[in-house]
């Protein structure tokens, strides 16, 4: 099973409650995910330009771990808004900096530690459990921007732990951020070849692989619609997939069509689920919702 | 005509109020802001009009002998699964499934589901979308 949702706001309203909007979507979605829950979230710039969201372990870590993150940050060009909340260390850094080399020094540091998102606008947050502990632990609902993606799972290959949980981002790519309904059954081999280019993998789950794929596409010079195209091809088995970068919001369905994925289209906003039940119950209002085709790429730019 | 709202019930209790209409010869029932929840009228045993006023989620009019179902807007999977008799008629779309295992027409003539829109059929999106046993 899994759930995933996506919403897009169309009214260039860059502090839209778009906390609130993926996590009512994913509360709707909650029984098709049980084992555990996440959002990636794009809000409005401010401050130093690029977010840096670090997980400690699978529960906290003790405050020595939080000062050896802060001292590595201060020592390679500083941060701003240094803060600890449940799993996660956060902070912003300058533009200059170079996050890839950060992100490794961090890794580096302890095998727990592990940079789930770097982005001018992404934010992502996962945890184990349901939508309703998301928001006990990190107030999802509180935070405003343009988009955003959310994720309840059901593992059915990997283990169920925070790494494993999604969205998953790209790593390394700023801002793109990916969730999945569905199994990709090329995955080992895929991986393996992507192994011998020395990518490194985080998790066994074969969402993972997604935005391995689609973050080469997007540096080799493609368009995200592009990338998506070029996956119904590379990328075998059943998947809804759903795509966020700090100014897009695209789906793509499978050749099978094996998974469900509905879409609302209006003025106002774009709403993607795997139910329509996850955008009745959040989103207020008269429209249309209607059944994803089979091989349907779409893209939605602000 | 009898009217059930769906908002702050449960779907147990929508069902038991459309069973209990039915039951008691109500000919016509509507059913108002589905949400698109799963699980709605279903196992209905009498031939009541059923009209839904919106979309709904998941094996809605499964198990059902008799009535006709209307809905307003679009269907998830399994819609009228192993249906006995009845029709079913969707103005949306309908989600994988649909119409699986409903009687053949050797034992029980006048099952029929209709689809306005789109329907996921054993590999192909066809539009519209009918089954008659």
């Amino acid at each position: 099973m899994c759930g995933i949702v996506g919403f897009f706001d169309r009214t260039r309203d860059e502090q839209a409650e778009i906390g609130r909007t993926i996590l009512g979507m994913l509360n709707a979605l909650g029984c098709r995910g049980p084992d555990s829950a996440g959002v990636a979230l794009f809000g409005a710039p401010a401050g130093r330009p690029l977010v840096i969201r670090v997980k400690l372990g699978e529960e906290s870590a003790p405050a020595a771990r939080v000062r050896e993150i802060s001292q590595l940050v201060e020592s390679s060009g500083g941060a701003s808004e240094f803060s600890t909340t449940g799993s996660y260390v956060r902070f912003r850094v300058d533009d200059k900096t170079d996050h890839q080399q950060l992100a490794a020094a961090i890794e580096a540091l302890d095998p727990a530690f592990e940079v789930v998102s770097i982005g001018r606008k992404l934010e992502i947050v996962k945890q184990v459990g349901s939508p309703a502990n998301l928001e006990k632990t990190y107030c999802v609902s509180h935070f405003r921007g343009s988009h955003g993606l959310g994720h309840t799972r059901l593992s059915t290959e990997s283990r169920v732990d925070l790494s494993h949980s999604q969205p998953f981002w790209a790593h390394g790519y700023p801002d793109l951020a990916v969730v999945h309904n569905g199994h990709i059954t090329n995955y080992h081999q895929l991986r393996r070849r992507y192994q011998q280019r020395q990518v490194h993998f985080y998790t066994e789950n074969d969402s993972e692989i997604i935005g391995i794929y689609l973050a080469e596409q997007l540096i080799k010079g493609g368009t995200l619609e592009e990338a998506l195209q070029s996956m119904l091809r590379d990328l075998d088995g059943s998947y809804s997939c759903l795509v966020a970068t700090a100014s897009q919001l695209a789906f793509v369905k499978d050749p099978f069509a094996l998974k469900p994925l509905v879409v609302a289209e209006t003025d106002r906003f774009v709403a993607v689920a795997t139910e329509e039940i996850a955008i009745r119950s959040a989103v207020p209002g008269d429209y249309v919702v209607r059944e994803a085709q089979v091989k349907e790429v779409r893209v939605w730019q602000r | 005509m009898a009217e059930i709202t769906c908002e702050g019930r449960t779907t147990r209790e929508i069902n038991a109020e459309i069973k209990r209409l039915a039951a008691s010869g109500e000919r016509e029932i509507v059913v108002k802001n589905p949400g698109a929840r799963h699980n709605i009228a279903v196992a209905v045993l009498q031939p009541a009009r059923i009209r839904i006023e919106g979309s709904v989620g998941y094996f809605c009019a499964g198990l059902s002998d008799g009535p006709t179902v209307e809905i307003a807007g679009s269907a998830g999977w399994g819609l009228a699964e192993s249906m006995l008799t009845g029709q079913i008629m969707v103005r949306g779309s309908a989600g994988n499934g649909a119409a699986a295992a409903i009687m053949t027409w050797a034992t029980c003539p006048g099952c029929q589901v209709w689809v306005e829109c789109t329907a996921w059929i054993t590999g192909r999106w066809e539009c519209p979308a009918i089954w008659a046993r």
